[in-house]
């Protein structure tokens, strides 16, 4: 078997060079084709050999093959905690399955497995060998399988036999380190490319894993790179799929910029070769064709070359994103007449006075950066409203920061860009070492914190959900660790309650953390919503009877339960939403929170918007960063199943 | 779901304050109060350049409190465009009888609402007698600019800061 895989490889990159070889070099990919609409939580599309045929995946959920042509015509090839897959030249694909630990080869199409390349269980991994971590890419390389885990901030090259051949990687930003990388290629010459995605950069290495070189680095000129999420390496050319960049770019081998195409749709769901948030990007060997997945959009781009090569390719019209009023990222902190929402693309936190009907938006503070007041990427952002203090969780600088705003509450409402200043910041490392301090039998990673709250009682201690360590740690006022609270698998959110926090885990368990323990207010088994959450709040009324809303980014919707009630509800007490950008309507809701006069706000992020509901889901108000109404915005013609507004075809 | 069900009495029990640690106060390390300041020379760099007695501190307390500052320009007005050092104290509070010890600071200074800061770093120097000398700060354009002090112990950072307004 081995010896045939290897067979198999050497015809596979042969193929790629010769495809090289072939190919004319004035050509360029780009011009588009098709779209296709796909299952919510499709990140990744891999041509078949029939290219109207793919293969999507599904993390967590499935793998499946599509017709591109009639998206009708789907096969589901294999169900389970699959996280990453790649198709080989053989009519083979291979997956990470995340359940077993382990990676799958499988014919096309009945989905049954044809080899024997189960490295854990047939050939497990050799004594040594560390186990997969967060398996997100795998790409067929000379000496077996080329991994890549991120965040374990690594990529290596796996035997077909179980053995390790190869390591690059460890986390930082210095040459040959990585920060969350997403995907890796490799060359015609066994050179392994790999995107560095939160250093936003790609890096390239020699087969023996020598650092060669690398380029790009945050920006949005041609050249730089925001959040690179994809990479392929076809007839020479590499193609960098940026998923803040909303754009794909094609580099020399050398990482010298050729031409870029996509952009961001000036009217979000516009396709037609617009790109907004590509996740993966597929290059037929040819270099004829290419497949880019947009799971925000739940759809797939397929684009053929431009007739008039790269000058044709590089005089496109590319759509400023200029245009879009705010890119809320996915969750926001609420608390009285405070709300605080991260903006990805600038890298900047957005403060917002909800004390009116709707937003008004009194500070911006830092930047995107590594310094001690800059922020990488956040995870989780928490607002005291008394002390008017932000808390802010930095997973890519592994910090937490405490900003502090210096605002009148009665005073005159305006814009002032001194109004936040940060207080402390705490390296994570730190925290690390005082865990260490605190339970000395477990080993400790470097926390990665992604919810935050703080149960409204009196000297509450801050309560932090450790996705690294799998724990909640009870934080104390400088932010260093006093308690190890519970273990967590898969937060989403945590709430602040009366006396207690309230944990939401992606499969919408929601448990109740309090003095005497841990209690299970709602099981996430056979959940009736059976998609991931995106946002959690609280509601009590004035009974005190309280409702729990999560938002559902796959189906547009906000759904309530009850969850004081003497068996709490697997089916929603409330429910309002539906696709569209009309008021009331949304495109992938995700963060929840509630201001004062128990209104809700939500984070629709694909309407570049937040949106203002009451309790029972009436509509109240919407705004972005530099405007906000109350009356509902006027339409001369809606699309009846989406809400969508016509007029913005125009 | 299996889960640990810690007892979370003491989480929530804990006032969520711990004593400082990282940062020492210096038991011999009083320091003069500001009417009658004097810097020590340094003993290594020759002539130090000592800030006129006309130029005034501007003092506050840390973020936290933890610690006070105090810092003044060695020239004023301090220039557009061109470089210029200043000093900086740190004292255990407000009484400025003490010094506040710790191993490194950052001085730094930017312009939130332009969204950068100074395009130098400035050289930090620790005097003989505890106060520090941040070297080659510049303050390229005119408006609003913030100054910042922060102490950085054992992976920690307060802040200190103040606003100044640079005239073109």
């Amino acid at each position: 078997m081995n010896t045939l895989m290897r067979v198999i490889l050497l015809v596979t990159l042969t193929g790629f060079a010769r495809s090289a070889a072939a190919r004319p070099a004035e050509d360029a990919l780009g011009a588009f084709t098709s779209q296709t609409n796909v299952l919510p939580g499709t990140t990744r599309a891999c041509f078949l050999e029939d290219r109207d045929v793919a293969l999507l995946l599904r993390p967590g959920r499935d793998i499946r093959m599509i017709s591109l042509s009639d998206p009708g015509d789907s096969v589901v090839v294999a169900e389970g905690d699959f996280t990453a897959i790649t198709a080989l030249e053989d009519g083979t694909w291979l997956a990470f399955d995340a359940e077993s630990g382990s990676i799958v080869q499988r014919d096309l199409p009945s989905g049954s497995v044809s080899g024997s390349l189960d490295l854990r269980r047939s050939e497990p991994l050799k004594e040594g060998v560390d186990p997969f971590v967060d398996v997100v890419a795998l790409e067929p390389h000379p000496d077996g399988i080329l991994v890549v885990e991120r965040s374990a901030h690594r990529v290596r090259v796996i035997g077909w036999d179980g053995t390790e051949h190869l390591r690059l990687g460890g986390k930082g930003s210095a040459e040959g380190a990585f920060s969350f990388p997403a995907d890796a290629a490799v060359d015609a010459t066994g050179g392994i490319c790999v995107v560095d995605r939160d250093n936003h950069r790609v890096q390239r290495f020699a087969p023996d894993g020598a650092f060669v070189q690398s380029w790009g680095g945050r920006g949005a000129f041609p050249g730089l790179l925001s959040a690179p999420s994809s990479i392929d390496i076809e007839g020479g050319l590499i193609y960098v799929a940026e998923e803040l960049n909303h754009r794909v770019s094609v580099f020399e081998p050398t990482g010298r910029f050729l031409y870029q195409w996509g952009m961001h749709p000036l009217v979000p769901r516009k396709g037609e070769g617009a790109i907004h948030y590509p996740m993966s990007i597929d290059v037929a060997p040819d270099g004829s064709e290419a497949l880019v997945a947009e799971p925000f959009e739940r759809r797939v781009q397929r684009f053929s070359v431009f007739p008039g090569g790269v000058e044709e390719a590089r005089s496109q019209p590319m759509p400023s994103k200029q245009s879009i009023l705010s890119h809320f990222g996915p969750f926001l902190a609420a608390d009285d007449d405070l709300l605080a929402m991260w903006e990805p693309e600038s890298g900047a936190i957005t403060v917002f006075d909800m004390s009116d009907e709707t937003g008004i938006n009194i500070t911006v503070f830092s930047n995107h950066g590594s310094g001690w007041d800059d922020m990488g990427r956040l995870g989780a952002v928490h607002i005291d409203g008394a002390p008017q203090e932000c808390i802010v969780s930095d997973v890519v600088n592994d910090r937490l920061m405490r900003w502090r705003l210096r605002r009148d509450r009665d005073g005159v409402r305006k814009y002032d860009p001194f109004m936040a200043r940060l207080a402390t910041a705490v390296d994570l490392d730190r925290t690390r070492r005082r865990l260490e301090t605190l339970e000395p039998d477990r080993d400790w990673a470097v926390p990665r914190i992604e919810a935050l709250a703080r149960a409204r009682s009196e000297g509450a201690p801050l309560l932090a959900a450790d996705v690294a360590n799998g724990v909640v740690i009870a934080l104390d006022d400088r932010l260093d660790p006093i308690a190890v609270a519970t273990d967590c698998t898969d937060p989403v959110a945590m709430i602040g309650d009366t006396d207690r926090v309230l944990l939401v885990e992606a499969d919408g368990a929601i448990l109740a953390i309090e003095e005497a323990g841990v209690r299970t207010l709602r099981s996430g088994s056979d959940d009736p919503i059976a998609e991931p959450i995106g946002g959690a709040t609280l509601v009590r009324d004035a009974t005190g009877s309280g409702t729990v809303f999560l938002s559902l980014p796959e189906s547009d919707r906000i759904v309530g339960f009850d969850i004081d009630g003497p068996e709490p509800g697997e089916q929603p007490d409330a429910e309002w939403g539906g696709v569209g950008d009309a008021d009331g309507r949304f495109h992938a809701p995700s963060g929840l929170g509630v201001i004062r006069g128990n209104r809700i706000v939500v984070v629709d992020q694909g309407n570049h918007r937040a949106q203002i509901f009451t309790p029972e889901g009436g509509w109240l108000s919407t705004f972005s960063l530099s405007s906000g109404y109350t009356t509902p915005r006027r339409r001369a013609a809606e699309d009846p199943e989406t809400g969508r507004d016509l007029d913005d075809d125009q | 779901m299996k889960r640990n069900r810690h007892h979370l009495l003491t989480a929530f029990l804990v006032p969520g304050f711990m004593l400082l640690d990282g940062c020492d106060r210096s038991p011999d390390a009083g320091a003069p109060r500001v009417a009658d300041a004097e810097l020590e020379k340094d003993p290594v760099g020759g002539e130090e350049p000592e800030a006129p007695a006309a130029i005034e501190w501007r003092a506050a307390s840390s973020a936290d409190g933890s610690h006070y500052v105090r810092w003044r320009p060695l020239v004023e007005p301090i220039p557009m465009a061109d470089p210029f050092d200043v000093e900086v104290e740190l004292f255990t509070d407000d009484s400025m009888a003490e010094r506040f010890d710790c191993e490194s600071i950052i001085v730094d200074a930017g312009m939130p609402h332009h969204g950068h800061g100074m395009n130098v770093r400035p050289e930090l120097e620790r005097r003989a007698d505890g106060s520090w000398i941040a070297r080659g700060m510049l303050m390229h354009m005119p408006g609003r600019w913030q100054v910042y002090v922060d102490v950085v112990e054992d992976g920690r950072l307060e802040r200190t800061q103040w606003s100044l307004w640079l005239s073109g």
